[in-house]
């Protein structure tokens, strides 16, 4: 019954994924043409939409419905799994040990694989739009410095630096008092320290970043926000881990986390999707 | 505080950069000891190649308007106001030593210089 669960989250993100993404990168190619050069596209509206729907290949219908056809696929197999038709595929684990597990690297790698797709179509649409939109001759930049600490209160910053420091040290405590269950724990502590440092870079890199509307973000203040908020929920997760190690393989850490992630993202599509702009004033602070 | 550069100006951007953030300084929109953005960020925001920012920004140094002090950042220095004033009278008396060489080789006397020099002036300043 429980697998229903397992079924029904992946399901919904393979559904949401790949039957919005597609409207979405077209979206954000006019979005990327306004950013590049907004005189441009109020002065070229329909060249730039014939452009979207030909050369830019976000736009086109076959992106769209090639988006479509890998929805169907991703949620066909994973249908198929789960009544078990098809009892062993894209995983190595075994139907009747362990079916979540098979959902679940079935959807992973049916997500990577669309994924990477989904990515290159997009880099070359990129790299086509940067061709033929023009960059402006007057280019406008603000001479005030932005750091982190601009946009994140201090005691947020103060708050999630504590938070990431008493996690870091919980499994360096673990680790030294022996107290995990599996052999390759100092492995796997590389994975939260790894992450964690990656994200800390990203945060302070963003600030940097031109204000743009590509990735539906209207300002960086949102992305910051967002950046710091996954460093929290990591920390989260690695401790759902840290858990799992020390308890021993009587607690399902993989599945859980692979869950919770997944549904997480599934919210996070439905409000980017769904929410209006208005409902969110707060974060559309223009910096 | 915002600066605006035009890729298609005859003057090179390096230059617009030095030369708006001379006129910030002079005008107090610049105080001593504000900081300035990093070169990325500058670069970024203007979609420049970071060179081009870099270049500004050590001129700007060699001319001790700005300090670079590493990982804290770049500063508007406490002089600025005074190496700014120097850079331009330097500038301006650079120019004006050139067009009167010119002026003499041409064989036009001091006086002949001076009427022309004052005359020019009066115009200038009239219509400005």
């Amino acid at each position: 019954m429980t697998e229903w669960i397992d079924f029904s989250v992946y399901a919904a993100m393979t559904a949401i994924y790949w039957f919005v993404s597609a409207h979405w990168a077209a979206a954000m190619a006019l979005q990327m043409a306004g950013d590049r050069n907004q005189d441009w596209l109020t002065a070229n509206r329909e060249h730039a939409r014939t452009l979207l729907f030909s050369r830019w290949l976000v736009g086109s219908r076959w992106f769209r419905w090639s988006c479509y056809a890998w929805g169907a696929v991703s949620l066909s197999i994973l249908l198929a799994i789960q009544i078990g038709v098809w009892r062993q595929v894209l995983s190595t684990a075994t139907h009747a040990g362990s079916r979540w597990e098979v959902l679940k690297d079935a959807h992973s790698t049916l997500l990577i694989v669309g994924l990477l797709y989904y990515f290159a179509v997009i880099v070359v649409s990129s790299r086509r739009l940067a061709k033929d939109v023009p960059l402006p001759e007057r280019r406008r930049a603000t001479l005030t410095p932005r750091t982190v600490s601009g946009f994140v209160p201090r005691w947020f910053r103060m708050a999630t630096y504590a938070l990431i420091g008493v996690h870091l040290a919980a499994w360096v405590v673990v680790g030294t008092l022996g107290l995990y269950s599996a052999p390759d724990f100092w492995v796997r502590s590389a994975g939260p320290v790894t992450f964690t440092g990656i994200f800390l870079v990203i945060a302070h890199a963003m600030v940097h970043l031109r204000a743009s509307d590509t990735l539906g973000v209207p300002d960086r203040r949102l992305g910051v926000y967002f950046v710091f908020g996954s460093l929290i929920y990591a920390q989260l997760m690695f401790a759902l881990r840290l858990y799992g190690e020390v308890v021993g393989p009587s607690f399902d850490v993989d599945r859980a986390l692979h869950l919770t992630l997944s549904a997480t993202l599934v919210l996070g599509m439905l409000l980017l999707a769904f929410v209006p702009r208005a409902l969110k004033p707060a974060l559309y602070d223009p910096a | 505080m915002d600066i605006v550069v035009h890729t298609n100006a005859p003057e090179p951007v390096y230059e617009q950069i030095v030369r708006q953030i001379h006129d910030a300084v002079k005008s107090g929109k610049l105080q001593p000891d504000a900081p300035l953005p990093t070169v990325r960020q500058l670069a970024g925001d203007l979609r420049l190649n970071r060179n081009t920012v870099a270049r500004a920004y050590k001129l700007l140094e060699d001319q001790g308007v700005i300090l670079t002090a590493g990982r804290k950042g770049t500063f508007v220095r406490f002089e600025a106001a005074r190496e700014v004033a120097k850079v331009k009278t330097g500038r301006a008396e650079r120019l004006m030593r050139r067009l009167i060489k010119t002026l003499v080789v041409e064989g036009m006397s001091r006086r002949e210089i001076t009427d022309i020099f004052n005359s020019a002036l009066s115009l200038e300043t009239r219509k400005g």
